[in-house]
């Protein structure tokens, strides 16, 4: 018998989904219909989308009921919704990069991300709203895509976080079951914390870029934003791996869920010293709760000190300098005048002045903090941090104003990014107004799967990333 | 310094030469803390402090932003500019601070292959 669509299902993490469509109980039509409306409803409330692409999704929802129903399951992914961050290229249909001057841009192929997902059967329901350039350009606050602020669903004076900001908002309010984000430096791990959802950030090289926009060639990774840690893992397996299109796409074999042998150990985490002590209370409170959590299945190293290097400025120089290449054509132009965001109309010349010299400084610096990085995480699965000091800042007031005095720890995002580390980030609470607060667990390069079975073990024991924002009601 | 000067460098002595005197004035120390551009914005503490006085080098830095793309920026913005690569110059000083030696290649590899 056929199961109602109802908002119940809709928050189904897709393995639930995936379960209901391969016996038949839901179909791929009805469900990419259910989240349509709700896309509709809820989207532009949300600053979530940039372009519903009903047509495509109902025909490739009616493909894939046509293939469940002959016996040709292509596996977890088979005929389930999903959104893409606008900056994955897709075939005839706008690819916005969130911002002014692209917003009637289309190319004529597909993003790797966009074919991997099509042959998993996945079935794309929108293209998800960003902050412009991925914010390469040294934005200040919410007001930074064509669309407007991203909110997180959570309390919609706050922000989504970005530049994942579509991604995240839509994901929390079940706009869509998973959605493909991406980070340079933060911009999955923060839209993740900022509205309560499960969000991984691949080993760099881990998933193919192709046909994504370009802020930063050497630290860019897309990635999966979902409802639960065991989500991004569907999801991650169907989009990992080699794509001649893209050098830098390795080779490494994706295996998830790990072994039963290696799943058996128990884990070894660290928790960043430092880490916590500057941060608002209520994220503190949830970090302690979450590593005494932890202690159930790992072996605690109460206070580990992480490296004095200079992350923050060596990431900051090269964002700076390749998206000023990047976007190069966009400031001699002029027609960086036409983003939204003030600081994004003249940061771009700013980074043009990073001199060759200090860029190479930054790209060999990268070599040192990377071994010393890994000679540090060879002696963990994890090393645990608050995702973010803060929760999310409210829309009408610039980062910077938010929460001053707040935010001092470990550049953990920063040096993550640089040594091209993968992290999930994972709700564990609420603080201040409403707002979901996030534990990330960092590993070695190549550790997805460890990481995954950490932060799933985690759900299991806690409902957080069950939890729905009171969108509907508001 | 000024627009005049800079174009008067430029115009009066050879490229050599004007990259080199930005060479000499890139050498002044200046004094810096953490990271500016993310993709994410860093947290407040995070981020490299606002300078009282640019140094020399982002005002130079700056007239060249001037002369190549001055058309589009207003005062009000070069201004802004400037104080930027104040803070790109200070996180450049607190890198060259970092011990490197000649054997550390930068973090990529050009491949010959198609």
């Amino acid at each position: 018998m056929q199961r109602e669509i109802t908002e119940e299902v809709l928050y189904s993490s897709v393995r639930e989904l995936s379960e209901l469509l391969r016996a038949r109980r839901i179909t791929s039509v009805a469900l990419a219909e259910g989240y349509l409306n709700r896309l509709n409803r809820l989207g532009k409330r949300l600053g979530a989308v940039a372009t519903i692409t009903r047509d495509l999704a109902l025909k490739e929802a009616r493909e894939a009921d046509r293939e469940i129903r002959a016996g040709r399951w292509r596996g977890p992914l088979h005929g389930v919704p999903y959104g893409v961050k606008d900056l994955a290229a897709t075939r005839g249909i706008p690819t916005t990069w969130g911002a002014e001057p692209y917003k009637d841009q289309v190319f004529d192929y597909d993003a790797t991300v966009i074919k991997r997902l099509r042959a998993a059967g996945a079935v794309l329901v929108a293209k998800l709203a960003m902050v412009e350039l991925a914010g390469g350009f040294g934005y200040n606050n919410a007001d930074a895509s064509f669309t407007g602020p991203g909110r997180t669903p959570w309390n919609m004076d706050y922000w989504s976080g970005g530049s994942s900001s579509g991604p995240g908002a839509a994901t929390a309010a079940a706009l869509v079951p998973f959605s493909i984000g991406s980070e340079t430096s933060g911009s999955i791990i923060t839209p993740s914390a900022f509205c309560g959802v499960s969000g991984l950030r691949p080993t760099y090289g881990r998933v193919s870029r192709h046909g994504a926009m370009a802020l930063s060639w050497t630290l860019d990774k897309l990635g999966p934003m979902c409802r639960t840690a065991d989500d991004c893992g569907l999801v991650l397996a169907a989009i990992a791996g080699r794509d001649a299109r893209d050098p830098t796409a390795a080779a490494r074999q994706f295996v998830y869920p790990e072994p039963a042998g290696r799943a058996a150990r128990r884990f070894r985490v660290g928790v960043i010293k430092g880490s916590a002590d500057r941060v608002q209370p209520e994220v503190k409170k949830n970090f302690e709760e979450s590593v005494k959590l932890l202690r159930r299945f790992a072996d605690v190293d109460d206070s580990v000190e992480f490296p004095d290097m200079p992350f923050g400025p060596v990431v900051g120089t090269i964002v700076g300098a390749e998206g000023a290449s990047a976007f190069r054509d966009l400031l001699e132009t002029g027609r960086a005048a036409m983003l939204r965001q003030a600081n994004d109309r003249w940061g771009g010349y700013a980074s043009s002045m990073i001199l060759a010299v200090d860029y190479l400084q930054a790209m060999r610096i990268r070599g040192p903090m990377k071994r010393e990085l890994d000679k540090l995480y060879a002696r963990y699965d994890a090393l645990v941090a608050p995702s973010r000091a803060t929760v999310s800042y409210p829309i009408a007031l610039d980062f910077d104003k938010a929460y001053p005095g707040v935010g001092g720890g470990p550049a953990v995002i920063p040096a993550g990014n640089i040594a091209g580390q993968p992290a999930i980030s994972i709700p564990n609470g609420f603080g201040a107004n409403n707002l979901p607060t996030g534990i990330q667990l960092t590993g070695r390069a190549w550790g997805e799967a460890r990481l995954l079975a950490l932060a799933n073990l985690y759900q299991r024991e806690t409902d957080w990333h069950r939890r729905r924002p009171p969108v509907d009601s508001a | 310094m000024s627009k005049l000067k800079i174009e008067k460098l430029i115009t009066s002595s050879s490229r050599r030469e004007f990259a080199k005197s930005l060479a000499v004035i890139v050498a002044a120390p200046v004094v810096s803390r953490a990271g500016e551009a993310n993709a994410t914005p860093a947290s407040p503490l995070q981020q490299t402090p606002p300078a009282d006085q640019p140094s020399p080098v982002a005002e130079s830095l700056t007239e060249v932003v001037r002369l190549r793309h001055g058309k589009h920026l207003s005062e009000e913005q070069l201004n802004l500019v400037k104080r930027s690569i104040d803070r790109s110059q200070r996180n450049a000083d607190r890198m060259k601070q970092f011990k490197l030696v000649n054997s550390d290649e930068p973090a990529f590899a050009f491949t010959a292959d198609i």
